[in-house]
């Protein structure tokens, strides 16, 4: 292949000169910093997570003290171990060559059909039946006894954890129907099955808090297990365990419907919350119903005692002037009484004195003619005339008297009426409080009969699906062999106390840290003069380091080596 | 280390001394190149913070002993900051007798109010009398003050009171001929920066820059340099 010379090319004109756009900006690099955060770096991130170093080691050291002391609380869990292994069937056709698909295209090895069999829900229930719902759920917890011999803070937490553990128990037993599911379910919690892709052995495991029985429930899974597994894979297998399973549920159902009708004849309630809430609102409204009787008696009190001090201002009858007659004066009285006395005195002074013109005569003859003088002039003055009255009835009094009187009787009446309302209030209140009470009953039972309701549509589902099925199966079966009985480590699960204290520190960690961050980004403080120099274009020449030993050092090794 | 321990430093003897010779001969050179733009050179400095105990007392006692011991020249170091005086606390003979508020008032003049802190051409002028700061004079009073103190010194460097707080430090900044904002790090917010520039602006005074005070380097070196 022949070398190409490249040729020179000719030289291009030179370019327009650009016009100078000015000093280069702070950033030149790319774009300039908006905002403080977009300002900061990855150094500044960690330098802030440095200034809160104690605090967050502080923090999460807490939490691991705290997860540690809930971990050495808790009961020790004790593992159960077993293997299995399946070996191919002798003779069996290939479903895969039935089905004419290629090797490998399929997944239904031996091995993995054995696990689906093994961790079914049917064989769970099964085991259940077998060792007894009690024996999953009894509480394995030591005795309040026991408990109250450990001393300390270990033994206080303990005691703690342990009352705890009481309680939930004692709720759960309280619901004797759902025993049943929930011993399932602890069961299927607290068994593993693992195994190995290609690999023909299973290895079963069971955890318990008593290591006794964490064997024989083992054990009972194992023998329920090879039982479930030759009648799932036999084709001549009868669904007979199914129909226990139905006939279980039958019953569960008919008990719960016949305790759901006893409490509708009982209490004669079809649906307690609408019923409950139906009452509610009547009482609701009674209670306005009294609220306002109760407003109107005392603005009827109020009234009344308004009325009561305003009629107090009004006489009750008028007086009118009728006729004018002449009564004697009683001054004219007295005076004739005194002229008479005066008259006496003096006959007897003059039958006793010699002298008719003795000085005691004189002065009564002085005082006879005052008098007789005083009479003249009262005479003169003619008779005095006195006027009758006439008692006429007060309008004004009579208009409040008649308010009065129609408030007291219209009182009276509110009075009476209100002890039937609060009576009627006090009944319905005395009703809401035995539905209140009815209530979690009745939604109890309700949901048991749903429940069961619900239990027996799927067993018998799978009844169908499992005669299907049993149809279907017509391939032969494979052997599934226990080749490792349950054994029992006698231990305290050690791995997991660790991961509780892992997870107190790091999970501490992890939420403060990246609130520091976050506080940290939102922060509107200027950190360094950078900041300043980028987002306000004002030249920061100086820094002054905080005046302390250390901070100086650090201060002047940072800006040898050119450190912001 | 409170700010008027600085004044008491022996010049050259230790760490912060050194420290902070180099960082205000970083300032003073940014200000000189500046002024030369400007075309006249600046005497009058004045020292601001946006908020109390930022540390522009720290900053103008250090300026001020970097033209001294560094450049051998004379200054005059000013507290004007009458609200919160700090310089009698460490020579009580300083609180005695007159100082800038008695200059002010008029008085006293100036002279008797320049204290010689050494034989080298430092001195100070203590706040003086310490009362309230309302009715601060400005204009002509202040103005003559500043320009004989001019006359006596080669730099005269002011220590305002905060812009943030005091409206006093804006008749002041009015007769100084740049003013230098001091900056706390990690407590000032920028919006208060920003604000503070534009006060400085608004007073038709030269921004001479800003100043980084409390810079703390909390990362180990082993650390930093990882980033």
């Amino acid at each position: 292949m022949a070398r190409t010379r490249k040729t020179k090319e000719p030289a291009l004109p030179p370019a327009p000169a650009v016009p100078s756009a000015g000093p280069l900006p702070p950033y030149p690099q790319g774009r300039p910093p908006r905002d403080l955060a977009s300002t900061r770096r990855l150094v500044d991130y960690v330098e802030e997570l440095w200034r809160w170093r104690w605090l967050l080691f502080g923090a999460s050291l807490l939490g691991a003290l705290l997860m540690f002391l809930y971990a050495a609380a808790k009961p020790n869990v004790y593992v159960s171990r077993a293997q299995l292994m399946v070996t191919a069937p002798r003779g069996r056709v290939d479903i895969t060559q039935v089905l004419g698909l290629r090797p490998g295209q399929t997944n239904f090895t031996p091995t993995q059909e054995a696990i689906a069999i093994l961790s079914s829900r049917d064989l769970a229930e099964k085991v259940v039946d077998k060792v007894g719902p009690d024996e999953l759920l009894r509480p394995s917890l030591p005795s309040p006894e026991e408990d109250a011999k450990l001393k300390g803070l270990h033994g206080f937490l303990t005691r703690i954890l342990h009352n705890l553990q009481r309680a939930m128990i004692q709720q759960r037993e309280s619901r004797d129907y759902l025993t049943r599911d929930i011993a399932v379910r602890v069961f299927r919690s607290s068994l593993k099955i693992y195994w190995a892709p290609r690999s023909p052995s299973i290895r079963v495991e069971f955890r318990s808090n008593d290591p006794a029985r964490s064997r024989k429930i083992l054990q009972a899974y194992l023998e329920e297990g090879l039982r479930y597994y030759i009648e799932c894979q036999s084709s001549k297998g009868d669904d007979s365990f199914l129909q226990k399973e139905v006939d279980r549920a039958e019953e569960e159902f008919r008990k719960a419907h016949k305790a759901f009708q006893d409490f509708l004849d009982k209490y004669k309630v079809p649906d307690v919350p609408a019923e409950l809430a139906r009452l509610q609102e009547e009482l609701a409204r009674l209670d306005e119903r009294v609220r306002q009787e109760r407003l109107r008696i005392a603005a009827l009190e109020k009234t009344k005692k308004t009325l009561q001090e305003n009629i107090r201002q009004f006489p009750p009858f008028l007086q009118t002037e009728s006729q004018v007659t002449a009564a004697p004066d009683p001054a004219l009285q007295l005076l004739e009484e005194e002229i008479l006395r005066v008259q006496i005195e003096l006959e007897k002074e003059r039958a006793k004195s010699a002298s008719p013109t003795g000085f005691r005569i004189r002065e009564l003859e002085k005082e006879l003619a005052f008098l007789e003088n005083r009479k003249k002039e009262i005479l003169a003055k003619g008779p005095i005339l006195t006027k009758t009255t006439q008692n006429v009835p007060n309008p004004d009094y009579e208009t409040r008297r008649t308010r009065l009187l129609e408030v007291t009787l219209e009182l009276q009446g509110l009075k009476a009426s209100l002890p039937a309302l609060e009576k009627e209030e006090g009944e319905l209140r005395r009703r809401i409080q035995e539905l209140t009470e009815l209530e979690p009953v009745w939604t109890e039972l309700r949901s048991r009969l749903r429940r069961a309701q619900e239990q027996r549509t799927i067993l018998r589902q799978r009844v169908k699906n499992y005669r299907l099925s049993r149809q279907l199966d017509a391939l032969g079966m494979s052997n599934l062999k226990v080749i490792e009985t349950p054994s029992l480590e006698l231990k305290k699960e050690g791995p997991v106390r660790g991961k509780f204290i892992l997870a107190g520190f790091f999970g501490v960690l992890m939420v403060l840290s990246p609130l520091l961050m976050i506080l940290f980004r939102v922060s509107t403080r200027v950190d360094r003069g950078a900041q300043i120099t980028a987002l306000l274009g004002v030249e920061v020449p100086a820094s002054i380091p905080r005046l302390r030993k250390g901070y100086i050092k650090r201060f002047v090794r940072a800006r040898n080596l050119g450190w912001d | 280390m409170k700010p008027e321990k600085l004044l008491l430093l022996e010049p050259g003897k230790s760490q912060v001394d050194m420290v902070l010779q180099d960082e205000m001969g970083q300032l003073w050179a940014h200000l000189v190149t500046l002024s030369e733009k400007a075309g006249a050179p600046w005497k009058k400095v004045g020292i601001v913070s946006s908020a109390s105990r930022e540390g522009s007392t720290t900053t103008a006692i250090a300026l001020a002993r970097y033209l001294v011991y560094g450049l051998q020249k004379t200054a005059c170091l000013v507290e004007a900051n009458l609200r919160r005086p700090v310089l009698g606390r460490l020579l009580p003979r300083l609180k005695k007798g007159p100082g800038f508020r008695e200059i002010l008032e008029g008085t006293a003049q100036v002279e008797e109010t320049i204290y010689h802190l050494d034989s080298r051409g430092l001195s100070v002028i203590p706040a003086g009398r310490e009362d309230s700061p309302a009715g601060y004079p400005s204009g002509e009073g202040l103005a003559k003050a500043l320009d004989r103190l001019c006359e006596l010194h080669d730099a005269v460097i002011l220590d305002c009171p905060p812009l943030g707080m005091a409206a006093e430090s804006h008749y002041l900044l009015k007769g100084v001929d740049a003013a230098v904002l001091v900056v706390q790090a990690r407590r000032t917010h920028l919006e208060t920066v920003s604000q503070s520039i534009k006060t400085i602006r608004h007073l038709e005074k030269p921004l001479g820059g800003v100043v980084m005070n409390d810079v703390v380097h909390a990362l180990p070196g082993a650390l930093r340099a990882l980033f």
